[in-house]
């Protein structure tokens, strides 16, 4: 064990002389980076109240094509489940063509059709080549099954049945399993508590009209987000977010999403199978738009955000305890979580909570040092270059700002925020959030015999 | 490092849809510097990022018995220090610029890649060649990272019943080749490995001879030509141990292995010994065996998704993949879950399966059908030009298994010359029981009273 800490304090030394010191002759005359190119986002509203967000990028000839809604599963609040059950019915059936008739019509223009559900959203995904013939064949199903779908009755027990197989496939899933705990807790009384893919109680009880009332409800054009990026011209693209627009019914745009309340510390033991356990820790965070969020997202990347954070540096090259310890922020609209996994051997879950725990109480008081600060300010300018080159980067970013109200130039806004931000500034937000006494860690694992920490390598 | 990904055969759903060809796609350019490396450049101008991928041939498939796990463990150590770099400062550096690094080991080749504004292209070359040639692989470091590597083989393996099949299933499926062996390797071998035993794996195999450099991004071959010599050409070439490619049984014989696991929904992996594109005698073989996986399985109109998930709701999650691209034989395979909510017996889907199969080699594909998944295919190929990673993997795929890069192109073309007789030609010479091994994943039986 002792062995750990000479070479500890030669990291931090190599830490402090930064990258000057570094043997890469390409480093040591390197001109400064050239500022970050803004992205040629377009966005426009459509007659009927669809917000619509653009970005041409012709190299590739295909496209995306995205249109979220604001019903995810926090939407259903008094049937567990009807937000995917809905979503996942829009393709089983259309007032002109058959579940296999639009599965084949898809298939035949060789586009994808994808949808995904969160506790916020629900999404919709077309990926197309953009050459006339199947990207016209591809958009054409794509706008009759968001327009008249007519959830047929003998394709929803066919679905029912696919939704209680993944329920019980999730439940042998210790990672599902913490996160439901999580957000039962953190949003106790908030309709986020509703378990993500529903219960098969409820998910039993709905019928199709249940399911086309919700559409009515939360599909409507005011309630609908489209994002497009690829080889379109701004014709085109006006085009297709016309005929989506059109297609959709038509409502009033959905209410903001609550506050969660203040939630006291908890610890939850779940029993899990294998030798494994799953350690979730979480905190209640900021939503997407908050000031804090800048000061919360470097933090994040020191803390267990990025390769050379301290979560890997303790769990995994220390001790060997866990191949992927990572944390992250999650945002919503209105509420935002901080969490932190590990996945460990259940002998050492003990052991390892209390090592993650002790990491955590340092990091609340003492912050980041200058050269952690620094770098993870360095590596984000990076991140948000490199995570924006491939279509399917920028329609997720776009999704992102655009059903948050975010400026279109949220890269730029969040720098600018990043390079003001001073260390001293960040350890206030930091000890504003990481609050310890507010933590809710949750491990699911089985029951074992609890042995002291492992150190590879030490004593 | 964090977040490596292994792909062992059949695993990673990429090495289908990355398989080929794509006419579309500008060529790359290429050179070879006089040590024998050999360095692929690919322009996409879309953003000023370049990513940059280091594929060294070797992989588990070279791999001696009991020494299972080399190839990956050495990937792993060789972030933990060099002549230029202390243990966690490469990812220090590159986290830096804003950069992401990451590597994977196969059965056949090693990548380690990195992605970086591609104003610091050099940053990326001179890390890549102290990576080749500069390891360090000191005692103390090894101690510590083994336990990283036997951290992720409980997470990613043991503790998941079908990755522990999958992994018999390729034992039983590769009687007399090195595919066999598991990328991450068997947990006793890997308790055996030494730091000795990592520091000649590395002598003998790391050498710009065995080497390929992929850059794709926005950077010219003219640079990277520059920049390649500045930091690879003083790096030696070197003999090479012999190494044949993996060749199987003509007539391996039916083979099935059996676990049981209370918990999981029962489940069932088959796999047929095939060629690949590097062993076929029929190049046109392999595009009918591509357009088989697809026309079975891609997309929700496909045959097995349509007529066992949903006209007759028998299986979840079916999955059918092909890998044309290695060097040395393949597997055909098919895995599928029973639909758990109307849960018939395992044999009762091995049954349907079977019969899928045969109606295959009785009678041939519509028109209508070998065209859907053509244009599938050859759509997902400019899908997945999407990502950068995800064409300089494809560049690696063929580089790794020492591959002309020419074939990309006639791939293509083979694809477009499939017709619906292929198909049943291939179904009739290859799925046949002397060529299968069946893997199944059951519930324990309740005792009987």
């Amino acid at each position: 064990m002792n062995r750990c800490f000479p070479l500890l304090a030669f990291a931090l030394l190599t830490l402090i002389s930064g990258a000057s010191a570094s043997a890469l002759t390409s480093l040591q005359a390197a001109p400064p980076l050239s500022p970050l190119p803004p992205l040629p986002i377009q966005a426009w509203q459509t007659a009927q109240g669809a917000r619509v967000l653009f970005m041409p990028s012709r190299h590739l000839p295909m496209f995306d094509l995205q249109v979220t809604f604001a019903a995810g599963s926090g939407r259903n609040t008094s049937a567990f489940g009807l937000a995917g059950l809905t979503l996942s019915m829009l393709d089983e059936g259309t007032r002109s063509h058959a579940a296999e008739q639009i599965a084949e019509a898809f298939d035949a223009s060789a586009a994808r059709f994808d949808k995904t559900l969160d506790r916020e959203r629900a999404t919709l995904t077309l990926r197309s080549l953009s050459r006339q013939a199947p990207r016209e064949a591809a958009v054409a199903q794509f706008v009759e099954l968001l327009g008249e779908p007519t959830f047929p009755p003998d394709r929803l027990a066919l679905v029912q049945d696919q939704f209680f197989n993944r329920l019980q496939a999730l439940a042998t899933s210790d990672k599902y399993r913490a996160s439901e705990q999580l957000y039962h807790h953190l949003y106790a009384g908030h309709p986020f508590a509703a378990p993500l893919h529903g219960t098969v109680e409820h998910l039993a009880g709905l019928d199709v009209a249940d399911l086309s009332d919700f559409y009515q409800r939360h599909f409507s054009a005011s309630n609908a987000l489209i994002v497009l990026v690829g080889d379109l011209s701004d014709a085109q693209a006006r085009q297709i977010a016309e005929r989506v627009s059109n297609a959709l019914p038509q409502g009033p745009a959905q209410s903001a999403m609550a506050l969660p309340t203040r939630q006291d510390a908890e610890i939850y033991q779940l029993d899990g199978l294998g030798n494994q356990a799953h350690l979730l820790f979480g905190l209640p965070a900021v939503a997407a738009d908050d000031p804090d969020l800048p000061a919360l997202t470097v933090a994040n990347l020191i803390l267990g955000g990025n390769v050379s954070s301290r979560l890997i540096e303790q769990v995994r090259n220390r001790h060997g305890l866990s191949y992927d310890p990572y944390s992250e922020l999650t945002s919503h609209s209105t509420s935002g979580l901080w969490t932190l996994q590990a996945n460990v051997e259940a002998r050492y879950q003990q052991a390892t909570m209390e090592l993650i725990h002790n990491l955590l109480e340092t990091f609340a008081n003492e912050g980041p040092t200058e050269q952690e600060f620094d770098d993870a300010r360095q590596y984000l300018r990076g991140t948000l270059l490199l995570n924006a080159v491939s279509n399917e980067d920028i329609a997720r970013h776009l999704r992102d700002i655009g059903f948050n109200h975010l400026p279109l130039d949220q890269r730029g806004h969040l720098l600018e925020a990043v390079q003001k931000l001073t260390l001293d500034q960040l350890k206030v937000v930091l000890k504003k959030h990481l609050v310890l006494d507010r933590l809710v860690q949750v491990g699911v694992g089985p029951t074992v015999a609890q042995e002291p920490l492992p150190s590879p390598g030490g004593e | 490092m964090r977040r490596h990904r292994l792909f062992s055969l059949g695993l990673a759903s990429l090495l289908l849809a990355l398989g080929t060809a794509q006419a579309q796609a500008p060529l790359p350019s290429t050179f070879i510097l006089d040590n024998g490396l050999q360095v692929v450049v690919q322009h996409d101008p879309r953003a000023p990022v370049v990513t940059a991928q280091l594929v060294v041939r070797v992989g588990s498939s070279h791999e001696p018995p009991g020494q299972s796990g080399l190839s990956h463990a050495l990937e792993h150590l060789l972030f933990r220090g060099s002549e230029k770099t202390e243990p966690g400062e490469f990812s220090r550096i590159v986290e830096r610029l804003g950069g992401r690094d990451n590597a994977y080991t196969t059965p056949d080749y090693t990548v380690y890649h990195l992605t970086l504004p591609s104003e610091r292209l050099e940053v990326a070359l001179e890390l890549g060649a102290d990576l080749l040639s500069g390891a360090r692989l000191a005692d103390e470091e090894f101690v510590r990272e083994i336990e990283a590597v036997l951290a992720e083989r409980r997470e990613s393996i043991d503790d998941f019943p079908t990755e522990r099949l999958h992994e018999l299933w390729l034992a039983q499926a590769f009687p007399a080749s090195g595919y066999r062996t598991p990328v991450i390797g068997w947990p006793q071998d890997i308790e055996r490995l030494s730091p000795n035993a990592l520091r000649n794996w590395y002598r003998s195999w790391y050498a710009p001879n065995n080497a390929s450099l992929v850059v794709v991004g926005d950077v010219q071959g003219e640079q990277v030509k520059k920049l390649a010599e500045r930091h690879f050409g003083r790096l030696p070439a070197r003999q090479l141990p012999t190494s044949m490619p993996p060749l199987e049984l003509q007539n391996p014989g039916a083979r099935t292995v059996h676990i049981e696991d209370l918990h999981s929904t029962p489940y069932l992996l088959m796999g047929f010994n095939v060629p690949s594109r590097a062993t076929a005698q029929a190049p046109q073989d392999v595009a009918a065996l591509r357009l088989t996986a697809a026309l079975l399985a891609s997309g929700r109109s496909a045959r097995l998704p349509l007529r066992l998930e949903r006209e007759q709701p028998l299986l979840q999650q079916i999955d059918v993949r092909y890998a044309a691209i290695a060097r040395g034989d393949a597997l055909f395979s098919l895995s599928a879950h029973i639909n758990a909510s109307q849960p018939a017996p395992l044999a009762t889907l091995e049954h349907a399966l079977r019969a899928q199969l045969q109606q295959l080699k009785d009678t041939p594909p519509t028109v209508a059908e070998v065209e859907r998944a053509r244009n599938r295919l050859l759509a997902d190929e400019v899908f997945a030009r999407d990502a950068l990673e995800g064409q300089a993997g494809d560049l690696a795929e063929y580089l790794g298994s020492a591959l002309p890069l020419a074939w990309r192109a006639d791939a293509e073309t083979e694809l477009h010359a499939v017709t619906a007789q292929q198909v049943q030609h291939v179904a009739q010479t290859y799925f046949t029981r002397e060529r299968l091994t069946t893997a199944y994943l059951t519930t324990p039986e309740p005792p009987h009273e």
